[in-house]
């Protein structure tokens, strides 16, 4: 690691291909954006790509081009990433350019109406994804209000009130040295890194304005709720239920991983077996639980046909709480153990996952030894802490549900499965608030 | 016995090197140690896809793909994963028009455990009435969530349906429903004894390996399989397309869709090189003249790329686009015609020939960082064009395109009478 040029880097070389990768990583993302303009961020950092210095946005889309490099940004609900990846050959002038993109962007208020019009067409596309759809609906629930259940890129109202003054407030304070870690990856070593960043996020201006929000903790509403998904002619579901769960600093977060690999992880896990193997109901059936500081969602999926959606819900609804009751069997566990000690190996092979790997720990506040020593911690868990994990963490009495499906035909038998006590409302797919 | 065939200098510097197998049953087996990470990749690739299928049961070849997760002789139901699982191994499997693919990434540790459930799955499979009633349903729904309730998944299905007269490319990889839900055990115990033959067989193993030791477990548990006779591969010729087809769909969607098709060249031709530099120019890229032109100035679209699969036989270059709200079809077609007469009449400039240059060695970098990426490029290149060298030709080719190349493959290929348009509306009109 490298502290010279007070930016925090990390770095991972391999001389295998010309292939260079630096991820510039914000110690912020989108659940930090004020609720009125959700986007900003993603916005902000999309505009600095649309012309800087002396060349316009279609100029330096063909310097980029021309050079085969790759300069994107992305937005987490944590965390703004600027990526940069090229050909070894090519560095310097990758890096020229991104220096300028960095120093000297053009920020045209006609690219910015533009940048926004573009973003509002990609929302309207992403509802011809059906899992999208459910999925965002899913987060809806869950976070109730809180900024994690914000879609990163906004919402149509949100985009559309997006103003050059907030853009230039958002750069402002957030393209500060001191809010960015460093990962490169590939062929570079690491005096040649320090120098590259000596001109681009080392030139920054130093010290954080940017004041982070202490965020709440997310709270759900008490009891079952579900939403469904209103889309015409549908002949097959997406079903998402789930809760929030524990947070990567939670003492059950390792524990309840290894339960849910066992559950609903792998091909041969129960939920699989259960849904697909046995019943043929769906091409696949999972269990999921997000990484973050503050709780996230814990989920299962499936995608069903219109006619086995209703007892496939209610086979899933079993199966969550049966694992929650009686927590998962001693040879689930010991499975889940090697499957994930192992398999560790594949997830470092290359110099880009490894750098992943090491990003994620840091960005998430993770011992600085996780990944590394993750075969051994995986190894640690037992079988009561597995068993605690998921009668502490999982609540099928409280519970959100989305559904992508023609609402009028799934309705009643999805109430049927549910009780009398569960909420049901229905949003139609094309809804501004999905 | 094995023979070696080849030894080819492989990767940056020539740091690695490919080595070619041919095992006396015809097995071809590719091998590259690479020891940067304790990591192998193991492929098993199949010279059969849905193109080699009867047109009365398509889907066979990925239907069988799913079997293959099964119960073999030696392994009760659900063994083969399971084992594989706690193993650490990462495993999945591909089907498409040309062929079909088994890859494992695993910890090197287990690689010899790795090879014995394979070698058994391609020897020892039972193909029974249970597990093919089930696959059935599992593929049914797979369709359904690919195809059925997806409106990319529709419209690529009637566009090649549409375009393709008699080559099998007219029917989808996953098959007719009607098909998916009429197999039986017979269909699949034939297709398993014609096709899953090691002559037809391609292993590809790359990581952290002993080759020595490696080659003698391959001769072990694979060299006792017997050679079958392949049927020939389909010999099908496409009539030349005598004028443009048209097809309009309508569905549940905020904005109109549009994929275009020309019939165009298989991956082996000559122009195949300059089809896809031709591409670049076009779409690659965010400067590629119709993306520019579309998404950034006139603003017609939120999104549209285009491509030259990579395919045995003919395939189509395809255009597709995803419309904003309240935008014509016809617009955008009319737009993107422009474009493509303006390349007919001006060619490239040196500028755009220089990042198509660009940008396929890099793409070409990045297939090959990890163990997987290299098996899976020598696995394809060797089973589509029987030759994995081919992938380093590939490379040559692209980098002697002339913009006299693009002029001649955009004037030869991108004509309107062998075109198939096929445009997805909303319910309702555009909104």
């Amino acid at each position: 690691m490298s502290e010279s040029v007070t930016v925090p880097t990390i770095l991972e070389h391999s001389g295998d291909v010309p292939i260079v990768e630096i991820r510039h990583i914000l110690d912020s993302g989108t659940a930090q954006e004020p609720a009125e303009v959700v986007g900003v961020g993603r916005i902000a950092l999309r505009l600095l790509r649309r012309g800087a210095g002396n060349l316009g946005r279609r100029e330096l889309d063909e310097s980029i081009d021309r050079i085969a490099a790759m300069i994107s940004a992305q937005a987490s609900p944590d965390f703004y990433a600027l990526h940069i990846r090229t050909l070894k050959k090519h560095l310097e002038r990758a890096v020229e350019l991104f220096a300028s993109i960095l120093h000297e962007p053009l920020l045209a208020a006609d690219e910015l109406e533009r940048l926004k019009r573009e973003t509002l067409a990609e929302i309207v596309s992403s509802r011809d994804d059906d899992r999208h759809l459910a999925s965002r609906a899913l987060r809806m629930l869950v976070f109730d209000g809180h900024p994690y259940g914000q879609a990163s890129r906004g919402s149509i109202g949100t985009v559309e009130r997006i103003t050059m003054e907030h853009v230039r407030e958002y750069l402002d304070m957030n393209l500060r040295r001191s809010n960015f870690l460093v990962g490169a990856a590939g062929d570079i070593e690491d005096g040649e890194l320090t120098n590259l960043l000596g001109r681009t996020v080392g030139t920054l201006p130093e010290g954080a304005t940017a004041t982070k929000r202490e965020l709440e903790r997310p709270t759900m509403k008490p009891g079952i709720r579900v939403l469904l998904v209103d889309k015409p002619e549908r002949v097959q579901t997406q079903i998402f239920l789930g809760h929030l769960g524990p947070s990567v600093s939670d003492v059950h977060d390792l524990p309840l991983r290894v339960a849910l690999t066992a559950f609903g992880g792998t091909f041969t896990s129960k939920l699989m077996q259960e849904v697909r193997v046995k019943r043929g109901w769906s091409y696949g059936a999972y269990a999921n639980l997000g990484r973050a500081k503050v709780p996230e969602a814990l989920s299962l999926w499936t995608f069903p046909a219109m006619k086995d959606a209703a007892p496939c819900l209610q086979l899933l609804l079993d199966l969550f709480t049966a694992l929650h009751e009686d927590g998962p069997a001693e040879e689930e566990v010991a499975f889940a153990r090697d499957y994930l000690a192992r398999g560790i190996a594949l997830q470092r092979d290359t110099a880009s996952a490894r750098l992943t790997l090491k990003l994620r720990q840091r960005m998430l506040g993770l011992p600085e030894d996780y990944y590394e020593n993750y075969a051994e911690r995986v190894r640690g868990v037992t079988l009561e802490q597995a068993v605690t994990a998921t009668k502490e963490s999982l609540d099928p009495k409280n519970l959100a549900i989305a559904i992508t499906c023609t609402a009028d035909e799934l309705r009643d038998q999805v109430a049927e499965v549910v009780g009398d006590d569960a909420i049901i409302d229905t949003i139609p797919y094309d809804s501004p608030l999905l | 016995m094995s023979k070696r065939v080849c030894r080819v200098p492989f990767g940056r510097a020539d740091r690695l090197q490919v080595s070619q197998y041919e095992l006396d049953n015809g097995l071809t087996v590719l091998t590259i140690a690479d020891h940067v990470a304790p990591v192998v990749a193991y492929q098993t690739w199949l010279r059969v896809g849905s193109a080699y299928e009867d047109p009365e049961k398509t889907g066979l070849a990925h239907l069988f793909e799913h079997l293959m997760f099964n119960e073999s002789e030696n392994l009760p139901q659900g063994v083969f994963d399971r084992r594989l699982e706690e193993l650490g191994v990462q495993n999945n499997a591909a089907t498409w028009l040309d062929w079909t693919y088994y890859h494992e990434l695993l910890p090197s540790e287990s690689l010899v455990e790795v090879m014995a459930l394979e070698a058994e799955r391609l020897t020892h499979l039972k193909v029974q009435t249970e597990q093919v009633e089930t696959e059935r349903e599992v593929v049914a729904n797979e369709r359904r969530y690919r195809v059925d309730d997806d409106v990319s998944g529709t419209m690529s299905e009637l566009l090649n349906k549409t375009a393709f007269a008699k080559h099998p490319y007219r029917w989808p990889t996953i098959g007719w429903m009607e098909h998916i839900l009429a197999f039986t055990v017979e269909d699949c115990q034939k297709f398993y004894e014609t096709y899953y033959a090691p002559n037809n067989t391609t292993l590809v193993i790359v990581g952290d390996i002993d080759e020595g030791r490696t080659l003698e477990e391959v001769e072990k548990l694979y060299g006792g399989l017997k050679r079958q006779e392949i049927p020939a591969p389909p010999s099908v010729i496409e009539p030349e397309q005598q004028g443009e087809k048209r097809e309009t769909i309508t569905w549940p969607m905020s904005a109109a869709r549009l994929n275009v098709g020309y019939h165009a060249v298989s991956l082996g031709h000559e122009d195949h090189a300059a089809l896809s530099a031709l591409n670049e120019v076009l779409f690659g890229g965010r400067s590629g003249r119709i993306r520019a032109r579309l998404v950034d100035d006139a603003e017609l679209v939120s999104d549209i790329f285009g491509w030259m699969p990579p395919l045995r036989w003919p395939g189509l270059y395809e255009i597709n686009a995803s419309l904003r709200e309240g935008v014509d079809a016809n617009s955008v077609l009319q737009l993107v015609d422009e474009e493509i007469e303006k390349i007919k009449e001006e060619g490239p400039t040196a500028a755009e020939m220089e990042k198509g240059t660009a940008r396929s060695e890099r793409a070409f970098w990045d297939g090959l960082d990890s163990a997987d990426g290299k098996a899976e490029k020598l696995g394809f290149f060797h089973t589509a064009l029987d030759d994995f060298t081919t992938l380093f030709d590939r490379v040559e080719r692209l980098e002697q395109v002339t913009t006299e190349d693009i002029v001649r493959v955009a004037k030869k290929y991108l004509t309107v009478d062998r075109r198939t348009i096929v445009v997805a509306e909303p319910e309702g009109g555009a909104q």
